[in-house]
């Protein structure tokens, strides 16, 4: 069952209903109701499959708990309770991969964001930082929560279930809150990402017949694309959440204003950034191993080199995974790489550039270096978008011979309409990226727009909210002819 | 412990009032939102078709007498104009094409929102009295022509879904069709889709008629007066519409007007349903001689009339309606003036389409006398000349033809070559349908190839195949067949639906073409 569908509104609407209606403590009964009947819709399979999973995590949750700390059978547990989770995963992305059909193995929707709920489960169980969960139905709700089943966010337990069952603050002002950001959700995603999907999609499925100017416009566009279809996404599901009264963790906080690539990733999936730093990065920096390297390349070298080496390997570390984690193809590991090689850069080399500013005499505070700084971060992240879009070396080779011919009359004599695009889209996205832009530029200076737009009159609030509707409604990639089911991070 | 109750109780009455509120404002702004959404679909709906106005535009008109109800039958076939040219009576044509009468029902209840005529006649025609297929064209025909929130146009889709096999049909968009056509903002640019917004702006053209200009002649269906058992008949939506009329004593003509239709057993049986409910039917079919309708000249297609045969249509519904229903002459009223404006426009709108039948008569003709003539013709450009001179629907194929034609030192044949595109073919196949000077079709890749010419009963299937040696069926007998050499054409005259010649176009050793048959 997809988000944008009229079953999921009827789902929402239900659940919404039902939770109104039941007192308080049994909200989260109608919650995991709701998420059964979810995962209904996606296959009785995949629904069984999940509950096998949530059935497995919370067995292994409650022995490890039951061991004694420090016990070699505890970390055994914890062990064997990884290694089947990431072997299944790597099972389920294999199977993506090649397509090979394997009738014992089901891919279930949001396969890799339920793993990693569940590893961060019982590790966090492992080291303490956690309880497990008595009741089993209030773990499956944990693990199989709809809203956030098929892209995130990435939850921890301690801190998602006591406001899972909390039953939420289902008030006017929630409900309102929620519903406006749901609206945002749609807009970016079935307006904005959608549409820019027509012309992404042309161009990387043939990139032959494109100049390089156009590959160039088309992989900026293809960044927009992935962040209007990812947060628009992020938005309706916690638009949802909140109108609900539940506060789930926020994934984006406005990427594009990240003033170096290690900000970008504390701005950008949030929630992946951090579970990757909690359970790989800190765990390798203090490890055993690392830290004996570490020692010994601090007498040799010297401390900062010591202090430095241990972060490159569990950089190294965190960005091949994250790499492997988004795709299996080598395109994928690049991308991870590329990330993880100019994060450590820019670690390393800190307070070396902090010098060459001074000999330079650049004024780091002033707005053209920090547009500089957005500019240089958005240009990672293009290339970045490059590497995972295309399907292979090949391709990637191809897409850079482009480059060395640019053309950049094709911008102007009509070929991007080959790609399917009208001038209405154009005018479309050209209002809508502006749009965007404005309210992220907004948001980041005076913080919720939303709150911004509250405080103003009643008239001038039902305009805006209902003229986004309407935009929405008829502007919007839906209905028979559109398919906007397909989230672009859905594949993980 | 007052005071404190006071307090509680205070602010219990102020939790409440505020949640009122709330309620209150979620309600409102639901209502704006679902207003404006619904009402602007509208300029959505792909108005570019006529018919759509004649369902709104019933609603502006004077206090009518007689409402005819139906689908193409009713549209392409009663003149309202006349009518009142003829006796004084005001009358409409509520219709739109393809719309089914299994919701008539649903017609006479919106009809009756804004009118009370003394007779609605009712066409039976698109009647569906046993498939369960659904048609989307026609229903959406109705359901876009209504009002958005139109509790009818809801009870109206409900009731047809129920009975119907909805397969993959996409349901909330016939509800709420903005879902449908949002995507549709081109017809933003169509200033008479602004005209929706106010309802009131909108007319039926020519009070509901809108002609057929074209022309076709066939064999007359023959009627049947055999019965059916009437258990074989769906007549749930009947039955219905029967009771509503019952229910609200309305006067009401059932016709099965003369659209080509050949379940004449099942209509023969609905007929007698219906008269033994007390309400008069009447099988246009039967009456095609008194209507002085000529099926050589007066029809459009096998299914609806031309301009033709709507006038000799209406003059006969006309002294039908006058000998069997008692109805008032409204010439003199001055509350009917507009009438006569509509009437002189229609007079001179009727004088063009009289001209153009009787030319497109007399051309059809004149190309029956060429088709007739073709088969006698041997000499190539002469042939190609009367091929020219008339209107034909042409099939062609060839392959194999390994003459290079640039070498045939005939002027016409490779004129002929260049203007069917067959000097095109490099991998030896051509495959090609003309209709006249308008290509359908054309390809030398493709090795097979199916269309139809015309639609209703005089729908014709052909289908060329060059994938082995050359053949063309048309109406599923070989035409052509096993050809392996020259140009093979199919001759088909569309007014009559006729093969009026079939012959092969090859290139003897002096290279000289030749016909052969």
């Amino acid at each position: 069952m997809s988000i944008i569908s009229f079953k999921f509104i009827i789902l929402a609407i239900s659940t919404y209903i039902a939770c109104l209606i039941v007192p308080k403590k049994h909200r989260w009964i109608i919650l995991l109701l709701s998420s059964m009947v979810f995962y209904y819709f996606a296959g009785k399979r995949a629904m069984i499959t999940m509950l096998a999973l949530s059935v497995f995590s919370y067995a292994v949750g409650r022995v490890i708990e039951k061991l004694p700390v420090d016990s070699r059978k505890r970390k055994a547990v914890l062990v064997a309770g990884i290694v089947i989770v990431i072997g299944w995963l790597a099972a389920v992305k294999y199977i993506m991969a090649t397509g090979w059909y394997n009738r014992f193995i089901v891919v279930p929707l949001g396969a890799s964001y339920v793993s990693f709920s569940v590893l961060s489960y019982f590790t966090d169980i492992y080291w303490e930082r956690d309880t497990s969960d008595r009741n089993i139905f209030k773990h499956i709700l944990y693990v199989m929560f709809f809203p956030k089943i098929s892209q995130g966010p990435i939850t921890r337990h301690n801190k998602t279930l006591p406001i899972l069952i909390s039953g939420g603050d289902m008030s006017y002002q929630n409900l309102s809150f929620g519903t406006q950001r749901i609206l945002y959700g749609l807009f970016k995603k079935i307006v904005l990402a959608d549409r820019l999907a027509m012309i992404t999609t042309a161009v990387f499925s043939d990139l032959e017949s494109y100049s390089g100017w156009l590959l160039t416009v088309t992989t900026v566009l293809a960044a927009f694309e992935l962040y209007f279809d990812f947060s628009g996404y992020m938005d309706i599901i916690l638009g949802f959440s909140q109108t609900l009264g539940l506060e789930i963790d926020e994934n984006f906080k406005n990427p594009f204003f990240s003033r170096s690539a290690a900000e970008f990733w504390r701005r950008w999936h949030i929630t992946l950034g951090s579970w990757f730093k909690n359970y790989i990065y800190t765990p390798v920096v203090m490890s055993q191993s690392v830290k004996k390297l570490g020692k010994s390349v601090k007498h040799r070298v010297g401390k900062k080199a010591g202090n430095n080496i241990m972060k490159i390997i569990a950089l190294l570390a965190v960005w091949l995974l994250t790499g492997l984690w988004h795709g299996t193809g080598i395109n994928y590991i690049l991308w991870g790489l590329m990330w993880g090689i100019i994060i450590i850069i820019s670690t390393v080399l800190e307070d070396k550039y902090e010098r060459l500013n001074d000999i330079l005499h650049i004024d780091t505070t002033t707005v053209s270096w920090r547009l500089f700084q957005y500019t240089r971060t958005f240009f990672i992240f293009c290339t970045g978008i490059l590497l995972t879009r295309v399907q292979s070396l090949h391709e990637l080779k191809i897409a850079v011979l482009r480059f060395t011919n640019m053309e950049p009359w094709t911008m102007f004599d009509g070929t991007i309409f080959n790609t399917g695009i009208t001038y209405q889209d154009i005018n479309v996205l050209i209002i809508g990226i502006i749009l965007i832009i404005a309210v992220e530029c907004l948001s980041e200076r005076y913080g919720s727009v939303r709150m911004l737009i509250q405080k103003q009159g009643i008239v001038f609030r039902w305009c805006v909210w209902i003229a986004m509707l309407i935009f929405v409604v008829i502007f919007g990639h839906y209905g028979p002819g559109y398919d906007s089911s397909v989230f672009i991070y859905q594949g993980f | 412990m007052t005071v404190q109750y006071s307090y509680i109780r205070g602010s219990r009455r102020k939790k409440m009032t505020s949640r009122i509120k709330n309620i209150i404002k979620i309600g409102l702004f639901l209502f704006l939102c679902g207003v404006i959404l619904c009402e602007s679909a509208w300029l959505f709906r792909s108005n570019q078709y006529l018919g759509r106005a004649n369902i709104v535009g019933i609603h502006n008109e004077d206090p009518l007498d007689v409402v005819f109800v139906g689908a193409s039958g009713v549209q392409n076939f009663y003149i309202p104009a006349r009518a009142w040219n003829e006796r004084g009576i005001a009358s409409y044509s509520y219709c739109a094409e393809g719309i089914r009468a299994n919701l008539a029902k649903e017609y006479l209840m919106d009809i009756r929102r804004t009118h009370d005529p003394v007779l609605y006649v009712v066409d039976l025609s698109t009647y569906e009295t046993t498939a369960r297929e659904l048609d989307e064209g026609g229903l959406r025909n109705w359901t876009d022509s209504m009002p958005p929130l139109s509790l009818i146009r809801i009870e109206g889709l409900y009731r047809y879904l129920k009975q119907h096999d909805i397969g993959d049909l996409d349901v909330p968009s016939l509800y709420f069709d903005l879902i449908r056509y949002h995507s549709n903002t081109d017809s933003l640019k169509l200033w008479y889709n602004w005209l929706y917004l106010n309802t009131k702006n909108v007319w039926g053209p020519s009070k509901g008629f809108i002609p057929l200009l074209g022309h076709i002649a066939f064999e007359p269906v023959v009627v049947s007066d055999g019965r059916t058992d009437i258990d074989r008949i769906d007549i749930g939506d009947l039955c219905d519409l029967l009771d509503y009329c019952d229910a609200n004593k309305l006067n009401v003509l059932f016709t099965f007007n003369p659209t080509g239709r050949e379940d004449h057993e099942i209509r023969n049986t609905m007929g007698d349903y219906i008269r033994s409910r007390g309400y008069d039917y009447l099988d246009l079919h039967r009456c095609c001689e008194d209507m002085g309708l000529d099926h050589e000249t007066d029809y459009a297609n096998s299914g609806h009339v031309n301009y033709l045969g709507a006038v000799k249509y209406t003059d006969y519904m006309i002294r039908y309606i006058i000998d069997h229903y008692n109805l008032p002459d409204h010439r003199l009223e001055d509350e009917y003036a507009d009438w006569n404006e509509a009437y002189s426009i229609y007079d001179e709108e009727a004088r063009t389409w009289e001209y153009q039948m009787e030319q497109l008569i007399k051309d059809d003709k004149n190309n029956k006398t060429i088709g007739e003539n073709l088969s006698k013709i041997t000499d190539l450009q002469d042939w190609l000349d009367a091929i020219d001179s008339g209107e034909f629907y042409l099939l062609i194929c060839a392959s194999d033809y390994n003459k290079d034609f640039e070498t045939v030192d005939d002027i016409s044949y490779r004129a002929m070559m260049n203007k069917w595109k067959i000097d095109q073919m490099d991998a030896g196949r051509y495959i090609g349908a003309w209709d006249g000077e308008k290509c359908i079709f054309s390809s030398t890749d493709v090795v097979e190839y199916s269309d139809t010419i015309g639609q209703f009963a005089d729908e014709v299937v052909w289908s060329i195949d060059v994938s082995d040696t050359n053949s063309i069926h048309v109406r599923e007998e070989c035409v052509i067949e096993e050809q392996t050499h020259g140009i093979s054409i199919v001759v088909y005259e569309v007014c009559y639906q006729q093969i009026v010649d079939v012959i092969t176009i090859d290139v003897d050793a002096s290279n000289k073409p030749f016909i052969e048959r």
